[in-house]
């Protein structure tokens, strides 16, 4: 216990430091932009932040990625970050609002504070309750339903849903959007959520999963929504035998889920661009500072389907520009 | 000892011998964590009866669980013992993998080259976490924390800097495919690499000097010091073999997933310690085996992977696993006071 207690002490004042450190002037001339969201661990945050990078690079702004290093006490520390990163003034802040419950008293402050707030990649039903300029990402009830839809197309009728972010509400919306859409087939989904430690460790993903298949011969469809659990989904089929049998959907681009499009492992991939969530998120924050302008209503970036016959195009982009569409 | 009546009380041989034998059982440090086993096994067999847990391709699927965690577990544990944590182990293997998928991918550099240089480079780290923490005296958890912190953001910096992502993906060539990640059926050669190495590592706590040393060391430390036990050089040979014990699990998950990722191996903070405990290990040093690390292991691997064979909520699964620990560290802290009590 003590060690957690004095880990998370440590890993709070290193996130108070980084986040005071370097604490600009806010001017007009170079907005101040900081942005609270995701792990960079995780490959689709990876590309997210470069699109923010590249958005706050073209607007000229000073773009301020800042994130939590692990998920040990993701809510909190999330709340802390947002509440670090509004303490500066900055000129606009664009959170991801993975925790509505926890986060929306700390964005709500920041916003009525008089900083420009946008939120980003998720909070589609709650960006107007924290006074929010916009928000920018999927709907990610309808990522879910259009992952069934095709599935169901492709056969599937039972289906099993990899949540890998115990508690995070986007992704059990992804997986009940799944559901819905596979019960409108005459089947249904379920979903099985991994442990926090075990999110990353790809060896207990596959088990997890290849557990779950052999739990219920009826499975023909997974679901999976983060790149680690889609390559060892596939592995899952094989090894329990049901190659051809499970339709494998998968809302989070990597180049290994690109691979295996194209050779027939996956039969879809639902994409919600990220490179676009980041980008877009600092050019809204950006002109709304400098010129006063910002979109109305939201921006949804996602979903867009890649399947076997557009992912060529897809893995052109993917070997010239690494990283803007998720893994390598 | 018990030989002394062989030839004149045969009978006595005969009716004591099996009572004997079993209270010398319960006094071993993996008294408790046998017994664990065994229970949670039977369970799992029977709540799984109709979904093949109990197959070869089942049992293939926890020992593989076990197997990673197994490397790990057995070189923090014998840490343990010796009286220090090493935390670090979570970034040295993301930091591992990365590496290896980065230099043979990218610059392509021969894998075993690679291998070997990411190995040295994850001795070093842990060389200087024994060194640091014996030159400063400071507590090793706080170290070793501040080590995976470090290298974790260098994992993960180094990996966006030359690639813009903390995935990427590898191909490896035949040899090194069967050393790290070869399978025989569905079970794969990590487990024989857990199996080898737990031996050893029961080879050196039970028959060389050494191991004594790390009993000692652990046991009471400037006890072990006024009596010529050489503790800074046993510490620091620990923190590198867990060190490389986990760097070594980062080159077998990124051969076999085809590719490194800065942020795998942080749940193994928690879980090398915790199944160290389960397995009998004193978290304060001084007392555990090789033995019931193993045991621990085999307990965390059915419970993981067998909770997705019930097609139960798995939800419940971190419930599961507190309970399961409370029940092992109270059933380890009774045979403990058995073992010390009949001494």
């Amino acid at each position: 216990m003590k060690i957690i207690k004095i880990g998370l002490l440590l890993a709070v004042a290193l996130g108070a430091i980084s986040a005071t450190v370097g604490a600009a002037q806010a001017s007009q001339d170079k907005p101040v932009i900081i942005m609270v969201s995701g792990p960079l661990g995780d490959p689709f945050f990876s590309a997210l932040k470069k699109g923010f990078d590249d958005g706050a690079a073209a607007m000229k702004a000073d773009g301020q990625y800042s994130t939590i290093s692990n998920f040990d006490n993701v809510q909190s520390d999330l709340v802390h970050l947002v509440e670090a990163s509004a303490s500066r003034h900055p000129d606009a802040l664009i959170v991801g609002d993975f925790f509505p419950d926890a986060m929306n008293p700390a964005i709500k402050a920041a916003s009525a504070q008089g900083i420009a707030t946008i939120i980003d990649n998720t909070g589609e039903q709650t960006w107007q309750d924290v006074g929010a300029l916009t928000y920018i990402g999927e709907d990610p009830r309808a990522m879910g339903a259009a992952s069934g839809e095709r599935a169901a197309k492709a056969g599937a009728k039972f289906g099993i849903c990899v949540n890998h972010v115990a508690g995070n509400p986007a992704l059990e919306q992804r997986c009940a959007g799944y559901d819905d859409a596979l019960k409108k087939a005459g089947g249904g989904a379920k979903m099985i959520t991994m442990s926090t430690q075990d999110m990353q460790n790809p060896q207990a993903n596959l088990q997890a999963i290849k557990g779950a298949l052999q739990a219920d011969p009826k499975v023909n469809g997974i679901l999976t929504l983060g790149s680690t659990q889609t390559a060892v989904a596939i592995q899952a089929v094989k090894d329990t035998d049901r190659q051809g049998k499970v339709v494998i959907g998968a809302t989070d681009v990597s180049s290994t889920a690109l691979a295996a499009l194209k050779a027939g492992d996956l039969a879809f991939l639902i994409d919600q661009q990220a490179y676009l969530q980041g980008f877009y998120a600092a050019v809204v924050a950006a002109q709304y500072v400098k010129f006063d302008l910002h979109p109305i209503g939201e921006i949804h970036t996602g979903p867009l389907v890649i399947t076997k016959d557009n992912v060529d195009r897809v893995l052109e982009v993917d070997k010239e520009y690494g990283g803007i569409r998720g893994a390598q | 000892m018990t030989e002394v009546s062989a030839s004149s009380e045969p009978w006595r041989k005969r009716g004591r011998a099996p009572t004997r034998r079993l209270r010398r059982l319960l006094r071993r440090p993996e008294a408790g964590a046998l017994f664990a086993a065994i229970a949670v096994y039977l369970f799992f067999a029977w709540a799984t009866r109709e979904t093949n847990f109990v197959s070869l391709n089942g049992t293939a699927a926890w020992l593989n669980s076990a197997a990673e965690l197994g490397i790990i577990s057995v070189a923090v544990g014998l840490l343990l013992i010796a009286g220090e944590f090493d935390l670090s182990i979570g970034s040295i293997l993301g930091a591992s993998s990365i590496a290896l998928a980065i230099g043979t991918r990218l610059f392509h550099i021969d894998i075993w080259i690679m291998v070997a240089l990411v190995l040295a480079g994850s001795a070093l780290i842990g060389f200087l976490n024994g060194l640091i923490v014996e030159r400063t005296r400071l507590p090793s958890f706080i170290v070793t924390l501040a080590t995976l912190l470090g290298v974790s953001g260098a994992g993960l910096g180094f990996s966006r800097l030359l690639t813009n992502t903390t995935t990427v993906s590898m191909t490896t060539p035949p040899l090194a495919q069967a050393v790290f990640a070869g399978r025989l059926g569905q079970a794969n050669i990590a487990i024989l690499w857990w199996i080898l190495i737990t031996a050893a590592a029961a080879l050196v706590l039970g028959k060389t000097a050494f191991g004594n040393w790390i009993y000692a060391t652990g046991g009471n430390l400037e006890a072990a010091r006024t009596s010529g036990v050489p503790t800074a050089r046993v510490k620091i040979a620990l923190f590198v073999a867990t060190a490389v014990a986990s760097s070594l699990v980062g080159v077998i998950q990124a051969i076999e997933f085809h590719s490194g990722n800065a942020s795998n191996g942080q749940g193994y903070v928690f879980q090398a310690p915790i199944v160290a405990v389960i397995g009998g290990v004193l978290l304060g040093g001084g007392y555990g085996s090789a033995a019931g690390i193993f045991l621990g292991c085999v307990i965390y691997g059915v419970i993981s992977v067998g909770v997705f064979y019930t097609g139960w909520n798995t939800d419940w699964i971190q419930l599961f696993l507190g309970g399961l620990l409370l029940a092992a560290v109270m059933a380890n802290s009774y045979f403990r006071h058995l073992a010390l009590s009949a001494r």
